[in-house]
């Protein structure tokens, strides 16, 4: 179970948990009915984005456990606890069913510090490839072909832009460069 | 001089108006500290970055402090503090519904009457098959939840099976009040005043009146920081003590600063409710004396206090949360009342004591210190009226004396 506000970054890393076999069972963008969906999903293992307000409630049902017919036991392995920080540094906090198998666990929970960790690296980027010329100017013509052809702000036209890189993945000026290369394939038919 | 750089997170609430001064009024700049403000989303988020060294030190839930020395929740890393924030600051509040339920069923004003009308209305809902009350808290190691779960104790009620208790981040208690999710809450301020300014709720009782003068938030950093940096520490300690001085002396004005949308983005006006007579509390709708509420350096609010640590430990205890070792040691490793006063020698009078004989004043009262004697605050604790006791001769505390 995913809980984060930010869809592109949930959408990522679902993605790489599904690869891996895993079954998410649920993506939350609030943890507002948390406990409910808890209870509903039974989930072995609930990723939270470690900046969702809400946390506080998940941490109270794996703290109060008399209340949960399924207590989300905080991981606590001794020989976890450097992943457990790995993660927290790339800002998700992990809670796991205190039946889990340890091993399915650790192989989440580096998942999702790699994918919080590339989210945090793409969204650095976003922020660098302003300073390249070149760079700009090809997102600067992509967001221009979406404005025209869409009727949109440049503002939303780059947000689209931005939504497309978090989602796939993909840095945002190789977004754009596809962006140009479809329109040019779709004037050249 | 290269100034030291400290990372400190908080929950944006009144009682972080000591951090805030600190840095407006200079008293972080005068002791060569450059001092990084982290606001924070939940105590878990606080707790988690203080622990992993994304933040160097943060304003921290006393009894979050001690779970987490504990190794109750998250990395087992323990947790050192030489500072208390604080002291007061927290209220319970009811929806409109509740509290006219209440006061239809109260036979007088006072905590002790309230605490009757609730056992009342809650064996009313139990027998007419409705469910249970629903009250939040803003983590279960709080002292807002021990003051909650007192109350109910002296209204004769379980706090485990004769409502519901659940949590809730202290910015969105006012909100999830107005929409019915919940009957009251036990929070810290402004929420209460901003609820009972806008009229989605009721103020119902201080958190003076459960436990005069109460512990609160501590300074809280990591026992290995406090190892490896201890002149920055000790910066520290006097940068936000001066503050805390500051903030009682020029209170009102200081509490505009939390205004700024960056910090509460609440009115000022709403904030500084409790101080100005304009937070109307109780059955009687009566307002409440500065004094139920902060005190940030008054009475030796700064000291950490080992008999608090004893305290809260035993509040955890009796909450079934843990088993606290009997030896002292948790509370000795955790409150550092040493390096308070090392860090404190020459500015102001320390006590001599670790302890304090607590739970007995009715009114200020003094303890031997150096170099002068220390002044300490009222500290009784709520208690049930017994049977035998009439009412109205109780020899507790009664309403907003």
């Amino acid at each position: 179970m995913l809980v984060d506000d930010q869809p592109p970054r949930a959408a990522m890393l679902a993605r790489a948990l599904t690869d891996e076999g895993h079954c998410v069972l649920c993506k939350l963008t609030s943890a507002a009915g948390l406990r409910e969906r808890v209870l509903a999903n039974n989930p072995d293992v609930v990723l939270v984005d470690m900046d969702a307000p809400d946390r506080d409630a998940l941490e109270s049902m794996a703290l109060m456990q008399q209340e949960t017919p399924r207590p989300m036991a905080m991981f606590h392995d001794q020989d976890a606890e450097a992943l457990l920080i790995a993660a927290l540094r790339a800002g998700v906090s992990t809670y796991v069913a205190g039946n889990t198998d340890v091993l399915r666990v650790r192989e989440v929970m580096k998942v999702a510090t790699a994918r919080y960790r590339e989210y945090h690296a793409l969204c650095e980027e976003l922020e660098t490839t302003g300073d390249d010329p070149a760079a700009a100017a090809v997102i600067g013509r992509a967001k221009a072909l979406l404005m025209q052809r869409r009727r949109i702000t440049e503002r939303d036209a780059y947000r689209a832009l931005r939504r497309q890189a978090m989602s796939s993945g993909e840095p945002l000026l190789r977004v754009a460069r596809h962006v140009l290369d479809y329109a040019a394939l779709l004037k050249s038919l | 001089m290269k100034r030291s750089r400290v990372r400190i997170g908080y929950m944006p609430l009144t009682d972080s108006l000591p951090l805030a001064v600190a840095r407006e009024a200079g008293y972080f700049a005068a002791e060569g500290l450059d001092v990084d403000l982290r606001p924070e989303w939940s105590w878990a988020s606080l707790r988690d970055r203080l622990l992993v060294g994304r933040l160097d030190a943060a304003s921290m839930l006393a009894p979050m402090l001690l779970a987490t020395s504990l190794g109750l929740g998250s990395i087992n890393q323990p947790l050192t503090s030489a500072f208390s924030m604080g002291l007061n600051g927290n209220a319970v509040t009811v929806s409109p519904m509740l509290f006219h339920g209440l006061r239809a069923l109260a036979e007088g004003p006072t905590p002790q009457d309230m605490a009757r009308a609730l056992n009342k209305l809650v064996a009313a809902r139990s027998g007419a098959g409705g469910t249970p009350l629903v009250l939040a808290v803003v983590f279960p190691y709080s002292c807002h939840a021990y003051q909650l779960r007192h109350w109910l104790t002296v209204a004769g009620l379980n706090p485990d099976q004769d409502v519901k208790l659940v949590v809730l981040p202290p910015s969105q208690m006012v909100d999830h009040l107005r929409l019915g999710h919940i009957d009251g809450f036990c929070v810290g301020e402004p929420w209460n005043s901003l609820a009972a300014l806008t009229g989605a709720g009721h103020c119902l009782l201080s958190g003076y009146q459960i436990w005069e003068n109460a512990p609160e938030k501590v300074l809280a950093v990591t026992r290995d920081w406090a190892a490896s940096h201890g002149e920055v520490h000790a910066a520290l300690l006097r940068a936000l003590h001066r503050a805390a001085v500051h903030a009682d002396q020029h209170l009102l004005e200081s509490l505009e600063l939390l205004a700024h949308p960056a910090w509460l983005d609440v009115p000022a006006e709403v904030i500084r409710a409790p101080f100005t007579q304009r937070l109307a509390g109780g059955l009687t709708g009566q307002p409440y004396p500065a004094h139920h509420f902060h005190v940030f350096s008054a009475y030796q609010a700064n000291f950490p206090w080992r008999s608090d640590a004893r305290f809260l430990l035993g509040e955890m205890q009796r909450w079934r949360q843990c088993d606290v070792p009997r030896d002292g040691t948790v509370a000795a490793q955790c409150y550092r009342s040493d390096l308070f006063r090392q860090a404190l020698t020459g500015l102001t009078n320390l006590p001599l004591e670790d302890d304090k004989p607590g739970q007995a004043h009715a009114a200020p009262w003094q303890m031997s210190g150096r170099p002068g004697q220390v002044e300490l605050g009222p500290d009784r604790r709520l208690e049930a009226v017994t049977a035998e006791q009439e009412p109205g001769v109780s020899i507790c505390h009664s309403g907003l004396a």
